[in-house]
């Protein structure tokens, strides 16, 4: 993993797409801290999350609960709220966004019957902050779609298993790494920028994959 | 190894005729790596490459194609180390890519050449083809292609055919081995001139008819293809992964025939690639396929199907061993 400052340079370069991240709402909902690599206006801005991983893109498949249809002095929007067993991710889709603020909407009538849908969400991160300087996260959806409950269990399992990976790293890099400079760039980073001791996260992900186990995990929801 | 040995070791594998002493290269690698703070791997990569430029050129003129001392290798043995190297290959015509605009500004036509072992890219630019048509391949067909350059990117070896390429047809066919690539991911994007599109029916053209026209042969009918250009991501890398018209029929369980339909009905093709984004996006498969240029072409793929509670419970006690270790 020391090799990841690397590929995070390489990608740049070559304009590769972004990998969407797998992280839970409780971590996402933490992470604060937002950096560039390079300075011009068009440069990729990345979220840091505190188990130390940049993101610029993430996945996140749950349960849609609500969708609310706005309107602002920049025209209409849909705000919408998706669980992943554990908390909320919000998500705002705005003019900008268009198609996946009508995917949103057409899922409406399915919340109504069955009290949630089954989704998955693929999009950029946006922070704001509240009158009261409250730091808010939310998602700007690139992709809205319906998927299956089995869509959802391998997404609470992976990303489990990104989270449980990503809090071992951060764990088991010592202090001599990061003042020798042999640590992961994000790791070092977001020892600097935060202070939270990411194991909690792994009570988070242990919420997620009980709810596969107790909702009995046949896909029949 | 000191920098003799390696200066050494890479004059030994440069060709016999090409005149460089060891001191010369020694020199070389020395500066490259004082002066600039090259890696050494990169100055012999570099000073290699300077010295089969040259050599390039020697060839270019003599205009004898002393084939002789390239090697003859298997596809699916080549890899980034026979970056410019010139050597003798033979496959068969996999398939050939669509060309992109600027793309066509120097290539006449860009392909897969498959053998037993593996396959790779082939590229034959505009002006070798000017040169000697025969350069041209066909799809299906079997050439044995003797003094192609290899040609390194982003980890992977392309070939390039040149003025001084030999190309011979063989009446054999190879097939290549199944699948190099298995990526388990999520369905994240389906990219443009995906779904029903039209291809430029004239031969050897591999350009997407558009508003009935061809870049190239301008208005067309236009022949049917089905495919999908997809992007399957695991959370580490976002493959592109290509579905040709097989795959994407078995993928969606719209049939070529279902497809026109469904775009004559709705006047515009589009209207297939809106009916089948929706049944993609977000869903988890494996896919199985072989890699070729940006792309994993599948051969094979499934939905994500696990035993969940079993894994479920591995998972979470994979969670707890965690906190053991920590308290």
């Amino acid at each position: 993993m020391a090799t990841n400052t690397d590929s995070n340079t390489d990608m740049d370069e070559r304009q590769d797409r972004h990998p969407a991240v797998r992280v839970f709402a409780s971590e996402f909902q933490d992470s604060e801290y937002v950096f560039k690599t390079e300075d011009s206006d068009r440069a990729p801005k990345y979220t840091l999350l505190p188990s130390g991983q940049r993101v610029n893109r993430v996945l996140v498949v749950g349960a849609l609960m609500e969708v609310q249809e706005r309107e602002s002095d920049n025209g209409g929007f849909v705000n919408a709220r998706v669980h992943d067993g554990d908390d909320f991710f919000y998500i705002t889709a705005s003019r900008y966004q268009a198609d996946e603020a009508t995917a949103l909407k057409e899922l409406k009538p399915v919340i109504d019957e069955h009290g949630a849908a089954h989704v998955a969400i693929v999009g950029k991160v946006n922070h704001w902050y509240t009158d009261d300087d409250e730091h808010m996260i939310e998602i700007a959806p690139e992709e809205v779609s319906q998927v299956s409950a089995e869509d959802r269990y391998q997404w609470a399992l992976e990303t489990a298993e990104a989270t449980r990976d990503r809090v071992n790293r951060f764990n088991d890099t010592t202090d001599q790494e990061i003042e020798a400079g042999t640590a992961d760039a994000d790791v070092k980073m977001a020892r600097e920028q935060y202070d939270i001791d990411p194991s909690r996260y792994l009570e988070t992900a242990r919420a997620a994959v009980n709810g596969i186990i107790l909702g009995g995990g046949d896909g029949d929801e | 190894m000191t920098r003799r040995d390696e200066a050494q070791e890479l004059v030994e594998s440069l060709p016999d005729d090409l005149d460089v002493t060891v001191d010369e290269v020694e020199d070389s690698l020395d500066q490259l790596v004082n002066e600039f703070g090259v890696p050494i791997d990169e100055a012999i990569r570099s000073t290699r490459n300077k010295y089969t430029d040259e050599y390039d050129g020697e060839v270019d003129t003599s205009d004898s194609p002393s084939n002789a001392q390239d090697e003859d290798y298997d596809l699916g043995d080549l890899t980034v180390d026979q970056d410019e190297d010139w050597m003798n290959i033979r496959g068969t015509v996999q398939q050939l890519f669509s060309l992109s605009e600027s793309q066509s500004e120097w290539i006449a036509q860009r392909g897969v050449l498959g053998d037993d072992t593996g396959t790779t890219v082939f590229t034959v630019p505009k002006d070798a083809v000017e040169e000697d048509p025969d350069l041209e391949l066909e799809e299906g067909e079997t050439y044995e292609l003797e003094s192609v350059v290899g040609d390194a990117y982003d980890g992977d070896l392309s070939v390039k055919i040149t003025k001084n390429t030999s190309v011979t047809a063989l009446d054999e066919s190879y097939t290549p081995p199944d699948n190099d690539t298995t990526i388990t991911g999520c369905i994240v994007d389906i990219q443009t001139d995906s779904g029903l599109i039209k291809r430029c029916p004239e031969d050897d053209c591999t350009y997407i008819v558009k508003d009935g026209r061809c870049a190239v042969h301008g208005e067309v009918d236009g022949d049917f293809d089905l495919r999908l250009k997809t992007v399957v991501d695991d959370g580490v890398k976002a493959h592109e992964v290509y579905f040709g018209q097989e795959a994407t029929e078995a993928l969606t369980g719209i049939s070529m025939e279902d497809a026109i339909e469904i775009a004559k009905d709705a006047m515009q093709t589009e209207a297939v690639m809106n009916e089948m984004e929706p049944m993609l996006v977000g869903r988890y498969y494996t896919v199985a396929g072989n890699e070729v240029g940006d792309y994993v072409i599948v051969n094979e793929f499934e939905r994500v199907q696990r035993d969940w509670q079993t894994d479920a419970e591995s998972v979470l006690d994979s969670l707890a061993g965690n906190d053991e270790v920590e308290a």
